[in-house]
Order: C-alpha cells, then structure tokens, then sequence
C-alpha cells in the first residue's frame, strides 16, 4: 500500500475500521483528522481499539503505525492492538429511498466540487442508518470532514461518511455497499475523459 | 469540587458548555454517569485539542489539571489552545423561535419534574448560535435544571442523564445542564437562564384559568432576601486558575427572564418553589411521583414555601370531534362481539344450556351421531350420545285429543271385482300390500264409480279403455 502521508494513512484506517467501531465514535475521530487533531488521534484511537477489541490486519497495522506512531502514539497501546485473521462480515445494504432529500443534494452539491470525486452513492444500512460513499478526492479525510459536517447540520447525529480513495481498494464494508446501490452521481476521473 | 481543590468533572463540562458540540456533551456526561469520568474527560480533551478551542484560563487549566489526574496520553498543556480569557458570552439564546414548537418538550419534561426532578426548577431555551465544531441543527434546544438546595436528592450527573434519556426517548433530544445550589454560573448559563421560561410556560402549554393560582411566576413576586430563608453556604474552593469573583454566583442577583419585571430581585427566591408533586400537571404526573425519593431527601428540601403550592395545570381537554349526536354510531355494528361461539343462538339466555357437550364435536361427526341428537328447547335435556346405533324402545304413545283414536288393526276389505282382480289375485298379496291396495281404492273408490256413471264408454281422460288397463291374468 502507498502510504503517501500519516494523514492519508490515518485516513485509510478510519475508512477500514467503518462498522466496526461505533458510528458515535468513528466520526469524530474522522473529525478530529480533518481538523488535523492528530495528537488527539494518537492518544484516543489505540485506546478505543483495545476498549473495543477491534483487531487490525497487517495492512491497517502499518497505516496504524504511519499515522498514529509518527504522531506519538504510545508504542505499548499500538503493540497491544490485537492482530486480525478473519474481519467481521459487513452489515447488509439497501438503496436509500431518499436519495433527493435536501440533505443529498447538499451533499452532491459538496462532492461535485471535489475535483477528484468521480462516484456519489448513497444507501441505507441494515438499521436504518445512512451511508453517503464517495469515489475519489484529492483529499479524502477533508471532504469527510466537510459532508460529515453537512450530514449533521441536517440532522444526522452521528454521520457515515466513507471516502474511498481513488487507488485504494475498498474494504468489504464498502464493496457491500457498491453492490447493494446504483451511484447517484458519477464523473469521468481526470485524466481519462478526453 | 473535590478535597483537593480541583473542579469535579461535572464542573468541566459546565464550563465547556458551548465549547463543544451538543452530542459529546450528552456523552461525556453519560460516561460520568457510568463511572468512565477517564474516558469522559479524555474524549472531552481530545476535542478541544482537535478543535484549538481557545479556553478562559481558569478552564484551561481545569482541563489540563483533570487529564492528569486521569492518565490521559494527551499532554494537554501543550496541545491545548492558548487561553484567552472570555468576554461576555458569544452564544445567543431565544426562548421562542420562531416555527419552533416546544410541546413535545415541555411533555416529555412534566413526568420528569414530577419524578426525578421533583423540588428543581426546569427552564427551556432555545440557542442559537452552533456550538463545537461540528454543530447539528439550530435552534438547539437547552433544558436548564436547578438543583433545590445544597444535598439535591439526586446528583447533578445522574439527573443530566436521566433527564437528556427521558428526552431522547421521547424523540426530542436536548442539551441538559444541570446547575447545583452552589456552581457557578459561566457565560453561557447565565445567558442561557437570562433568556429561558420555566418549563410550565414554555412551548403551548395553555396558561391556567385566572380563577386559579398561577403555575409559576418566575420573576414577578418580590420575596424577601435569600439569606434570611436559607441556611449559610460555606465558602467554596475555585478552579486553579480561577478569576475569583469575576462570575457572579448563584446567590447573587441574577438577571431576570427578559419582559418579566423583577429586575434585582434574586431569581432563585422569586421562581416558584415547587412543592413535589404538586407543580407538575395532574394529565402528566405519574401514580407516585414522590416514590422514588426517600424519606429523609424529601425532608432534606426547602420546607414548605410560604407561598401557596402552585395548583396543578389543567389543560382543557380538546374538542372531541366525536361528539353530539356522532358519537352515537350510525349504525349496529355488523359483527356483535358479544355472540358466543358455543352457543350462537343465545340458548343459554333463555335458561338452555349450549348445545356443546362434553364430547367433541369431531367424534359426533365421525360417529353420525351428531344427526340423532336431539335437543329439547323447553325442558333442556339432550339425548346422550350413543356411539353405536341401537334399536330405539317402541316410544310410548301420546294421547292426542284433537285427533281421533286409532282404528284397531283390521283385515281390510278390498273390492277385487272394482279392481279388475280376482280374489285368488287378491289372496296372494301380503298384508302391506293389501292394505295399501284398500287404501287405494278407498280413495279413488268414488271418483271411479262417478266416472263410470257419467262417461258410458269407460274410457278414461287418457283414450285407454279400462280393459286395456286391466288385463286378465293368464292363467
């Protein structure tokens, strides 16, 4: 895995760790990244892991450690984190039937003037809640952070928001996502269109 | 505050208020209500290092002194914010948006002030600026609760939470700020207050009749001093860092409910003393509101009030549209709820049993012997059921008056010669035949002989002769 930046890489575990941490807590850490709180990070999130007992593929290990150890995460909590063999099977999805509320199109709104975004798909997860995925950005932890925001001015207490980066294979969260949704918007990547 | 000096946790997160956004508030304090205070304050210090809020120093300070305390991995000394202190209060307040209903609030609030918060004062306001850096939607609702005295039944934690549970559960989520006897009163409280209406008056709820007392006069009747009712306060320790005296504390004069007089008038000797149960409305409050205190908390409250109890609010009770004459159906209903299954013609309302017995209706269809049941409306015995057919008794013969008594069984007599037959013919038949033959003829006897006197050929309606119909035997 290309691990560009600890912000990217911050970012890149946050997205893996979607439903399996709670949404009360996975946004604000996402928060806290798009506000650069990275000490904050350092210090909550190998904590919430081991309160948890999320375990970490060797993949997320290392973003773990280029993100949060760069930060100054103690090297006893991210040592303790518990490795993971087998990731829990994602939750089921369904098409969100208000994919033209106020709240969508604001988010569209948003996402179309992220010149890197190339998909918008919007869905409902088994308990109710809404999920708004997004393909590419050039930043990814700083759109979160903006549609997150969004989401809870309209209402949503405890948002999910998940930017894929453009290069980065998605999780099987999401992979269940794009296969229970159609994309509400969708956009040539630059670079490809003529 | 605590023995040494240090504010407890639920004094940081008044003096956070504003400062965050409304959620982690909820859930700090939820994480303090459990026991987590570590993990509350830490979560809390995460934030504000996050978000480079610039804190007054004497919360700054507070907060660094309590991530200590709690082992946090966060040096909040140097994360933090640089302290600048606070000039007035940036948050704006309205008691009554507008197109913003406070109903389901102040409904959700009467069974608590009846319950949990009996002996507080509850007040509703509505902020209007975001607060934290991720705000949810504006107006956002604040519910004030004032603690009655120094030793509150229930602390100010448990109280917050079970106050901001009851609203969650109604749907109406709302901040809960839970200010003690003794806390003082920061920026945002104090605007907060300034700005709120007691919970009977919030919202819709209909203003009592003039004929009763009112509910709550909150600012208007002048009381005499606080001191000379209420037992001294020891003096309280402050933060580190703490200005000391730049906040004015709860005993002091308070500013007043905007548009409700009262200006220098302490506000906790001007707000109605709510005398248990009684200040929360009749409709809402539940059976035994004051159960769940003890004995000795109820004594612990201010003694009765010199005031008069506010009466209960009622409300009046809505126009029923059902009422006049369409309340009354229109028509019977169709499926009488009252039909007994067992018994569907209404037997036993006319003193006869049903016609179920103890034997299953299964076995009678299988057996047949569902057909030779017989029930007897007027005395209401059945036949009991038999499971083998057997040959019935010759049953006694009735006496029938109206009708003539039976002829004694004779021979009949039959006119061979009428019939066409000849007695050999006649002799041969059975007995049943013969009597049928006799009864025959008996009948069709004298219409025959009319006819053979009024038509000489003997032809009968259908062109036979009588010789074609009666044929002599052979033989």
């Amino acid at each position: 895995m290309d691990i560009a930046s600890p912000d990217r890489a911050c970012h890149e575990l946050l997205v893996a760790l979607a439903g399996r941490l709670p949404d009360e807590l996975l946004w604000r850490l996402r928060d806290w990244l798009a506000s650069g709180g990275r000490v904050a990070l350092a210090a909550v999130v190998p904590r919430e892991l081991l309160r948890h007992r999320v375990a970490l593929t060797d993949e997320e290990r290392s973003s773990m450690a280029a993100s949060l150890g760069a930060w100054g995460a103690a090297p006893r909590l991210l040592d303790a984190v518990l490795p993971a063999y087998v990731l829990p099977a994602p939750p089921a999805f369904g098409p969100d039937p208000d994919d033209t509320d106020v709240t969508a199109l604001t988010a569209l709104a948003v996402v179309r003037g992220d010149p890197g975004c190339t998909e918008l798909r919007l869905a409902r997860r088994a308990d109710g809640r809404r999920v708004v995925l997004v393909q590419g950005a050039e930043r990814p932890w700083a759109l979160t952070g903006v549609l997150q925001r969004v989401l809870r001015a309209h209402g949503e207490r405890s948002p999910n928001v998940e930017v894929l980066p453009a290069d980065v294979e998605p999780p099987a969260y999401h992979r269940a996502v794009i296969a229970a949704t159609l994309p509400v918007w969708t956009r040539e990547p630059i670079g490809v269109a003529s | 505050m605590d023995a040494s000096g240090a504010p407890s946790v639920t004094e940081l997160l008044l003096a956070v208020a504003g400062r965050v956004d409304d959620d982690l508030l909820a859930w700090a304090r939820e994480l303090i209500t459990v026991g987590e205070d570590g993990r509350a304050i830490e979560l809390v210090t995460a934030t504000l290092v996050a978000e480079q809020v610039a804190l007054p120093p004497e919360v700054r300070a507070a907060i660094v002194q309590a991530s200590r305390a709690v082992r946090s991995e966060i040096d909040a000394a140097r994360a933090l914010a640089p302290a600048r202190p606070e000039v007035g209060c940036r948050h704006r307040f309205d008691p009554a948006p507008a197109g913003i209903a406070a109903g389901r609030i102040t409904a959700a609030l009467h069974p608590v002030l009846a319950r949990q918060a009996a002996g507080c004062s509850l007040w509703l306001t509505w902020r209007l600026t975001p607060a934290g850096g991720a705000p949810g939607p504006l107006p956002h609702p604040v519910v004030l609760v004032e603690l009655p005295g120094a030793e509150p039944a229930l602390s100010a934690d448990v109280l917050a939470y079970q106050v901001m549970t009851a609203l969650e559960r109604a749907g109406t989520p709302a901040s809960v700020e839970v200010l003690g006897a003794d806390d003082e009163l920061h920026g945002y409280h104090r605007e907060a207050l300034r700005t709120a209406r007691p919970v009977e008056q919030a919202g819709n709820t209909p203003k009592p009749q003039p004929t009763r007392q009112p509910v709550a006069a909150p600012v208007a009747a002048p009381v005499a001093p606080p001191a000379a009712a209420e037992p001294p306060r020891s003096g309280r320790r402050r933060a580190a860092g703490d200005t000391g005296g730049s906040r004015p504390r709860r005993q002091g004069p308070r500013p007043t409910p905007a548009g409700q007089g009262g200006d220098d008038v302490p506000r906790r000797r001007a707000r109605p003393t709510p005398a248990g149960p009684a200040k929360a409305p009749a409709a809402d409050a539940p059976a035994e509101p004051a159960a769940v205190h003890p004995p000795d908390a109820e004594q612990a409250r201010p003694a009765a009030s010199p005031r008069p109890a506010p009466a209960p609010v009622e409300r009046p009770s809505p126009p029923c549209p059902l009422s006049g004459p369409l309340i009354q159906p229109l028509m019977a209903p169709l499926l009488d709820p009252t039909i007994d299954d067992d018994d569907p013609l209404g037997l036993s309302r006319i003193g006869v049993p049903p016609h179920r017995t103890s034997e299953p209706w299964d076995r009678e269809w299988v057996t047949g012997s569902w057909s030779e049941q017989v029930v007897d409306l007027f005395d209401g015995r059945s036949p009991a059921p038999q499971p083998e057919p057997k040959p019935e008794p010759e049953p006694e013969p009735r006496p029938k008056p109206e009708l003539a008594p039976a002829p004694p069984a004779a021979e009949p007599e039959i006119d061979a010669a009428g019939l066409g037959l000849r007695p050999e013919s006649v002799s041969k038949l059975s007995a049943t035949d013969r009597a049928l033959l006799a009864r025959l003829q008996a009948e069709l006897g004298p219409r025959t002989r009319r006819m053979r006197a009024g038509v000489p050929g003997g032809e009968s309606q259908n062109g036979r002769t009588e010789g074609h119909e009666t044929p002599p035997e052979a033989g």
